[in-house]
């Protein structure tokens, strides 16, 4: 139970707090599907918990797109002069990869401590599994069937 | 101090702190700041108490602001010390903890933290002046006794380290850290199964202890070097902050990613599927590890009978 004096890195948690998650699983979200659904869900888990980070969570997802969006430029002008051939690609692919988890954990790690105050403090967590088929298989195959028909 | 944060209850603080109830400490400052939001003592106890309960971040706000309102609080500065020295800021901590001392140059105890900030800093010589000081003022101050056995320790010194931790247990055959100290010297001796003892000894009296519980892992490390690996692992992790486990983390994903596609790519499709193979089996022990090797501890703390003033 907690008192009237309120210490810093306390969660606060939302209206969305039911469903907020252990940290852990938006990180699998970003092995698994990638960036758009892992950051995503990171992003949404901050903000339902209160997570005293999710300002700096945020900066991370703001840092991390411009990061990917400035590489995909560089490549997409290095393939154009050729010096990018195709044979490169897949290590390209995995350095990109490696960007994207480099952000996700950086999030997962600000996000543990509030959550372990929120557990501590008896706050509830919903299924995480649950969420990680649901945000990383589910909806990434919803998304594109609504792509497919428009 | 005054109302409603009254003696008993400050020294229940201490208690909880000292039994390592942190949550407990953190409630019982809490709800005295809530009456008394302008006192330093009471910002700097909580401070300790964030410390403990290894919430370095809060602990340093909370030091702060204990330092601002009271400037000449040697608490204030010893709690922002060590929140310092807990975020890895060691020159700032340093300079914070010898104000603290400068502050109250008689107290034993400040010497001893000084000491141990200097220790947690590898400059062994002026932790032992600080640590010899703590036991001029105070010769009775177990707490110095097993720091300079600490600082034995961590120089290599092992029956330097021994003599102190013996010296600490003949004054008191049940303190914590001089048990956890001499429990590790006889670990590393070979002797696991008295390291063990004492590790369950000092549990008797501290079920919490993180000392008295992480040399229980190290016997049960010991024991099974197969699981032992994933508690030596998780320890040199640990050890090295979150920089490391996020470099080991993105650079063996990495190794794994062009290890394969390398070694595809250069016509040995099987080795290259080898090691996808070995990834697997990576990932399969660091799952299985924890579990294991937490029964195996578990095992152990069953045995543990805490003393019933505890």
């Amino acid at each position: 139970m907690r008192g009237g004096y309120s210490i810093i890195d306390e969660p606060r948690p939302g209206p969305f707090a039911r469903v907020v998650v252990n940290p852990l699983w938006p990180l699998v979200a970003t092995m698994l599907a990638g960036p758009l659904y892992g950051w995503g869900w990171a992003l949404f888990n901050g903000f339902a918990l209160g997570s005293a980070s999710r300002w700096r969570e945020l900066t991370f997802v703001g840092l991390g797109v411009l990061a990917t969006v400035g590489a995909l430029l560089l490549l997409g002008t290095l393939k154009e002069a050729g010096t990018l051939t195709d044979g490169a690609m897949p290590y390209v692919r995995v350095a990109l990869k490696a960007l994207w988890l480099t952000v996700a954990y950086a999030i997962y790690q600000r996000q543990a401590d509030s959550f372990e105050i929120h557990e501590t403090y008896g706050g509830t967590s919903a299924n995480g599994p649950l969420g990680l088929l649901l945000v990383g298989l589910v909806l990434p195959r919803l998304l594109s069937g609504i792509k497919g028909v428009l | 101090m005054s109302d409603p944060f009254t003696h008993w209850s400050e020294e229940r603080f201490w208690r909880q702190l000292e039994y390592g109830d942190t949550q407990g400490a953190i409630e019982s400052a809490r709800t005295a700041l809530a009456a008394e939001p302008d006192s330093g003592q009471l910002h700097s106890m909580l401070a300790l108490a964030l410390l403990a309960a290894k919430r370095p971040y809060a602990a340093r706000h909370e030091a702060a602001i204990a330092r601002e309102l009271e400037p000449e609080l040697p608490l204030a500065h010893l709690a922002f010390g060590n929140a310092l020295l807990a975020a890895r800021r060691f020159n700032e901590g340093l300079a914070a903890l010898e104000q603290a001392v400068a502050l109250a140059p008689q107290t034993s105890e400040l010497h001893e933290a000084l000491g141990a900030g200097y220790l947690v800093t590898r400059r062994f010589e002026q932790a032992h002046s600080a640590l010899q000081r703590a036991l001029e003022i105070d010769p009775e101050n177990l707490d110095a006794m097993v720091r300079l056995g600490d600082l034995a320790w961590q120089q290599g010194q092992r029956v330097e380290a021994e003599a102190w931790y013996l010296r600490a247990l003949a004054s008191a055959p049940a303190h914590l850290n001089a048990l956890v100290g001499q429990g590790r010297v006889l670990l590393e001796r070979g002797e696991v199964e008295r390291a063990r003892d004492h590790a369950l000894w000092a549990l008797q009296q501290h079920a919490n202890d993180e000392g008295a519980l992480l040399l229980l892992c190290a016997v049960a490390a010991r024991r099974n070097r197969v699981m032992g690996l994933w508690w030596r692992l998780n320890s040199w992790l640990t050890l090295g902050g979150q920089r490391r486990t996020l470099m080991l983390l993105i650079g063996g994903y990495l190794l794994f990613n062009l290890s394969s596609l390398l070694l595809t790519d250069s016509g040995y499709p099987a080795a290259g599927s080898a090691v996808g193979w070995l990834w697997i089996g990576l990932a399969l022990y660091s799952w299985i590890g924890p579990f294991w090797f937490l029964k195996m501890v578990e095992r152990e703390l069953a045995r543990v009978e805490v003393k019933a003033e505890y």
